[in-house]
C-alpha cells in the first residue's frame, strides 16, 4: 500500500517526468514549424531514460516514491507517488510513444518549402499532450489532479480523432468528445462527494479514512461509471469503433493503445488502491460481468467488419472487456488474487504493445495497397512503394482466462489473408 | 436548511435536468448545453461543502472553491472545442446529425449497435 | 419564514425553471438565450453561498464568454436544428431518460442530506498556511490556486493551449495561418462602434483591478482575464481591432507565456526554495503576481482564441 507522502529519495525524478513533455507542448506551440517534431523527437529518449530512472528507483527503494509538491504535504498540497505499477506504466507509455513518433514521422513531416502545417502541429503537440496526460495519471495521487489529467487526455485525444477533416471523423470526434465530457464530470461528482465527507482528495489519505457507508459507494459508483465511458466499457463503447477506425493509423495506436488505459488505471486506483477496505464483490463482479459481455459483443462484432481498421477496434472494446477481468480476480484475499494482479497488469502492458503494433501495421497496409478493405487484401495488388510489413514488436494471443504471449508474424501484403486468419491474429 | 444545502440540492436536480437533456436531444448544441448544466450542477455540490467547511476564520474552505474555478474554465475550453466541432461539421457537410448510420459509407457495413 | 430563505426559495426556483427551459425550448436560438440568462442567475446562487470569487467567475466565463461562444453558434445553426428537431426522440427514450435522472437527481440529493456534519474542512490548515506558503496572500483562494495546488493550476493552462490547438486544428488546411474569421460584419452598427470605443478601455481597467485586488480581495487572475478577454471581443466586435493571424510569434508567445513562466518559477523552486513550485519566501508575493500578470495575458488571449474559431480563407473548403 502507498504511504502519506513526505518527499522520499528520488522524488525528483517523478516531477521531472510530468515536466518533460509539459515543456515539450510548449516549446512545441512558440517554434511551431517543423520544430515541433523535432522537440518530439529530442524528448522522446530523454522521457524513456527518465522513465527508466524512476522504475529502477522503486525498485531499488523497494517501496513506492513519493514527492509532496512545493514542499507542502497533504491534505494541503498534492502529492506525486509512483509505486510498481506507476513505473511498469511509465516505462510502457514512454516506449510506445517513442515508437509512434517515430511511425508518424513519415506521415507528419512538415514538407520542405512550407512552413507549417496544420496536421503536423497538431499532431506532434497532441501527442505529447497524450504522454503528459498519461504520466501524470499513473503518478498523480491527489484525486482532482487526476481529474484535470483526464481533461488533458480528452483534449488530446478528441482532435486526433478528427485530425483527416473529414465528416464523418467530426462526427466520430464530437461523440467521443460528449461520451469523455460526461465521464469527467461523473467523475468530478464524485470527487465533491469524497471531500465532502473526508476533507482530503489525496489517495493515501483516503485509503486510510475511507469506509463502507452510503457516500463512499455513491461516489465510488458515480467516478467508476464515469471511467467506464471514457474506457469504452460495455454497454458505453458505442464511442469507439468509428473513433478509433478513421483516425490515421499512429492515432489510432495511441488511441486504442494509451488513452483508453489512463482512465482504467484510474479505476483500478479507485478500487484496489483508496477501497481496498470495501467489501467489494458486488462491483468486481458487475465489472466482470460487463467485461465478460464486451469480449463477446467486441468479437461477434469485430468478425462482422469489412474494414481492417474497424475490425482492430472492435477487438480494442473486446479487449477492454479482458481488462476489466481483472477486478473479479484480484479481489479479495483469495489464493489466486495476487496472480489475478499480475495477469491484469500484464494484460494491460501486451494490449497496449499489441494494439498499438497493430495499427502501425495496418497503417502500413493501408497505405500501400490504398485501401483497408479484408476481402481485397491478397489479390496481389500492390501500389506504390509495396513495403513488406515489418514485425514490430509482439502481438499477444490469449487463450481461456490466463495470458500467454505468443508471439505471432505479421504477414506481408500480397500473400493470400483470408478473414479468419486476420481475426485469429488479433485474437 | 441552510442556503449552501438549497444550492446543492438544486445542483443534484440540475445534473439530473442536463442528463435528461444530454439523452433525449438530437442536436449536438443542445447536448452541450444540457451538459453545461451538468457541470454547473455538480459544481453547486462543490460549493455547498465549501460553504460546510467554514471555519478558522474564514467563511468557506477555499480548496474546493478553487476546484470550481478550474472547474469552470476547463468546462468553458471543453464547450469551445465542441462548438468548434459543430460549426466545422455543418460548414463541411451542411448537417449535424450524430447518428452514426446517417455517415456510414456503404462499404463500412459495419452493425455499429 | 425569513425574508432571506423566502429569496432563497425564490431564486432556487427561478435557477430551475429557466434551466427547464433551456432544456424545452423548441428553438435552438432560444435555448442558447435561456442559458446565458441561467448563467447570469447562477451567479447570484453563488454569492448566496458565500463564493464572491467564484461568483465572479461563472458570470464572466460561465455566462459572459461562453454565451458569446453559443449565441454565435446558435445564430449559425439555427437553420440545421429545423431538419434534426423534426426527429422526435422516441417515447421509450425520453421515459428511459427521465427515469435515470430522476434516479440520478434523487441518489445525489440523498447522499447530499448524509454527508458527514460537523463538515471536514480544510479551512484551518489554509489559514494556518497562510503567513508561510500562503505568501501572506489575503485572498486564501489565490494561495490555494497559486501556491498549495499550484500543480493543478499550471495543468489547466495547459489544458487551454490544448483547447486552442483542437480549435485551431479544425479548420482547411489551406486557412493555416490566416486569422480566424472576424466576429461581426465589415461594417457594424455605429451603436456597436461606439459601445466599443467607449467600454472596451474602462472594462479593461475594471479587468486589470479585478486581477490586481484578487491577492486579497475576491478576484484574480482568471477573473480579470475573462473580463480582459471579453473587452477585447468587444473591441473586435466594433472592428477597431482585428483578429491576429494564427501563426503570428506574437501571439504563441503569449499564449504559452501564462504556463511558460510558471514552468520556469515551478523549475527554479527547486534550486531556490528546496522544492519544485515552492516560493523562496522572502518573495513569495510579488513572484505570485508576476506568475499571475502573465496569466492574465495568456488567459486572455486563449478565452479569445477559444471564442474566434480556427482560421479562415475566404475560398477555403
Amino acid at each position: 500500500m502507498i504511504d502519506g507522502a513526505e518527499t522520499t529519495q528520488g522524488g525528483d525524478l517523478l516531477v521531472l517526468a510530468v515536466l518533460l513533455p509539459v515543456a515539450g507542448i510548449i516549446f512545441s506551440f512558440v517554434l511551431g514549424g517543423r520544430y515541433a517534431e523535432r522537440v518530439s523527437i529530442c524528448l522522446a529518449p530523454l522521457g524513456l531514460v527518465l522513465a527508466c530512472a524512476v522504475a529502477a528507483a522503486v525498485a531499488h527503494a523497494g517501496k513506492p516514491l513519493a514527492y509532496a509538491i512545493g514542499g507542502l504535504p497533504p491534505p494541503l498540497g498534492i502529492a506525486l507517488r509512483a509505486d510498481g505499477i506507476s513505473a511498469t506504466m511509465l516505462v510502457a507509455v514512454a516506449i510506445i510513444v517513442s515508437a509512434a513518433f517515430l511511425y508518424a514521422r513519415a506521415k507528419f513531416d512538415t514538407p520542405e518549402r512550407i512552413k507549417e502545417t496544420r496536421s503536423a502541429l497538431t499532431f506532434w503537440i497532441l501527442l505529447q499532450a497524450v504522454w503528459a496526460g498519461l504520466t501524470i495519471i499513473v503518478l498523480g495521487g491527489d484525486l482532482f489532479s487526476l481529474y484535470v489529467a483526464l481533461e488533458v487526455m480528452t483534449f488530446a485525444a478528441v482532435p486526433l480523432v478528427c485530425i483527416d477533416g473529414r465528416p464523418e471523423t467530426l462526427v466520430a470526434a464530437l461523440r467521443y468528445l460528449l461520451f469523455a465530457l460526461v465521464g469527467s464530470i461523473c467523475y468530478l461528482l464524485g470527487v465533491a462527494l469524497f471531500y465532502g465527507s473526508y476533507g482530503t482528495l489525496d489517495i493515501a489519505l483516503l485509503a486510510q479514512k475511507a469506509g463502507p457507508n452510503l457516500v463512499v459507494w455513491v461516489a465510488a459508483s458515480l467516478m467508476t461509471a464515469g471511467l467506464l465511458a471514457k474506457t469504452a466499457l460495455f454497454p458505453l463503447h458505442l464511442w469507439l469503433p468509428p473513433a478509433h477506425a478513421n483516425a490515421p493509423a499512429a492515432a489510432s495506436a495511441i488511441l486504442s493503445g494509451l488513452v483508453v488505459k489512463g482512465s482504467f488505471f484510474l479505476t483500478l486506483r479507485i478500487w484496489f488502491f483508496i477501497l481496498p477496505t470495501l467489501p467489494a464483490v458486488g462491483p468486481s463482479t458487475v465489472l466482470g460481468v460487463l467485461g465478460s459481455i464486451a469480449i463477446l459483443v467486441g468479437s461477434a462484432l469485430a468478425l462482422r467488419q469489412p474494414r481492417l481498421k474497424l475490425l482492430i477496434a472492435y477487438s480494442t472494446v473486446a479487449q477492454i472487456g479482458y481488462l476489466f477481468l481483472v477486478f473479479p480476480l484480484a479481489t479479495g484475499a483469495h489464493v489466486w488474487s495476487a496472480i489475478g494482479w499480475s495477469a491484469g497488469v500484464m494484460q494491460v502492458l501486451a494490449h497496449a504493445f499489441a494494439k498499438a503494433a497493430m495499427f502501425f501495421s495496418a497503417g502500413l497496409l493501408a497505405e500501400s495497397l490504398g485501401h483497408d478493405q479484408i476481402g481485397r487484401i491478397g489479390c496481389g495488388e500492390r501500389r506504390g512503394r509495396g513495403q513488406r510489413e515489418r514485425p514490430r514488436g509482439e502481438s499477444g494471443a490469449w487463450r481461456g482466462g490466463g495470458t500467454s504471449n505468443g508471439r505471432t508474424h505479421a504477414h506481408s501484403p500480397g500473400t493470400d489473408l483470408p478473414r479468419t486468419t486476420t481475426v485469429a491474429l488479433v485474437q | 436548511m441552510t442556503p449552501a444545502v438549497l444550492a446543492a440540492l438544486v445542483g443534484a436536480a440540475l445534473v439530473g435536468l442536463g442528463l435528461y437533456g444530454l439523452i433525449v436531444h438530437p442536436h449536438p448544441l443542445r447536448k452541450l448545453l444540457a451538459f453545461n448544466l451538468v457541470g454547473s450542477g455538480a459544481f453547486l455540490v462543490f460549493g455547498m461543502v465549501a460553504r460546510r467547511g467554514a471555519a478558522a476564520g474564514l467563511a468557506f474552505d477555499p480548496v474546493p472553491q478553487a476546484m470550481v474555478i478550474t472547474g469552470i474554465v476547463v468546462a468553458f475550453a471543453a464547450s469551445a472545442l465542441a462548438v468548434a466541432l459543430v460549426l466545422r461539421l455543418f460548414a463541411t457537410s451542411g448537417r449535424v446529425d450524430l447518428d452514426p448510420r446517417v455517415w456510414t459509407r456503404p462499404d463500412d457495413d459495419s452493425s455499429t449497435s | 419564514m425569513s425574508i432571506q430563505t423566502f429569496l432563497d426559495i425564490a431564486l432556487a426556483l427561478l435557477v430551475i425553471g429557466v434551466a427547464v427551459w433551456t432544456i424545452v425550448a423548441r428553438d435552438l436560438f432560444v435555448a442558447v438565450v435561456a442559458y446565458v440568462v441561467y448563467g447570469l442567475f447562477l451567479a447570484l446562487v453563488w454569492i448566496r453561498m458565500y463564493a464572491p470569487d467564484v461568483a465572479l467567475t461563472e458570470a464572466a466565463v460561465g455566462g459572459g464568454v461562453t454565451g458569446v461562444l453559443l449565441v454565435a453558434a446558435g445564430k449559425r445553426l439555427d437553420m440545421s436544428a429545423i431538419d434534426i428537431d423534426r426527429q422526435k426522440p422516441s417515447t421509450t427514450l425520453a421515459i428511459l431518460a427521465a427515469g435515470c435522472s430522476i434516479l440520478l437527481a434523487g441518489v445525489l440529493m440523498i447522499v447530499i442530506l448524509s454527508l458527514p456534519a460537523p463538515a471536514p474542512t480544510l479551512a484551518p490548515q489554509a489559514a494556518a498556511a497562510a503567513s508561510g506558503p500562503g505568501a501572506g496572500l489575503g485572498n486564501p483562494i489565490t494561495a490555494v490556486l497559486m501556491s498549495y495546488r499550484s500543480f493543478d493550476t499550471m495543468l489547466e493552462k495547459v489544458v487551454l493551449i490544448l483547447a486552442v490547438v483542437g480549435v485551431w486544428s479544425v479548420g482547411a488546411d489551406q486557412a493555416w495561418g490566416a486569422a480566424p474569421a472576424p466576429f461581426g460584419p465589415d461594417r457594424p452598427y455605429d451603436a456597436l462602434v461606439f459601445l466599443a470605443k467607449a467600454l472596451a478601455p474602462v472594462g479593461a481597467i475594471i479587468g486589470f483591478h479585478i486581477f490586481w485586488t484578487g491577492a486579497d480581495a475576491p478576484g484574480g487572475a482568471f477573473q480579470g482575464g475573462a473580463l480582459l478577454a471579453a473587452m477585447w471581443m468587444v473591441a473586435l466586435m466594433g472592428r477597431l481591432i482585428e483578429l491576429p493571424r494564427i501563426d503570428a510569434r506574437w501571439l504563441r508567445l503569449a499564449l504559452v507565456a501564462g504556463p511558460a513562466v510558471f514552468l520556469a518559477v515551478g523549475i527554479a523552486g527547486a534550486m531556490l526554495a528546496g522544492s519544485f513550485f515552492a516560493y523562496p519566501s522572502a518573495f513569495a508575493k510579488p513572484l505570485i503576481l508576476s506568475i499571475e500578470a502573465f496569466m492574465v495575458l495568456s488567459i486572455a488571449v486563449a478565452l479569445t482564441m477559444l471564442v474566434a474559431g480556427p482560421p479562415y480563407r475566404k475560398g477555403a473548403p
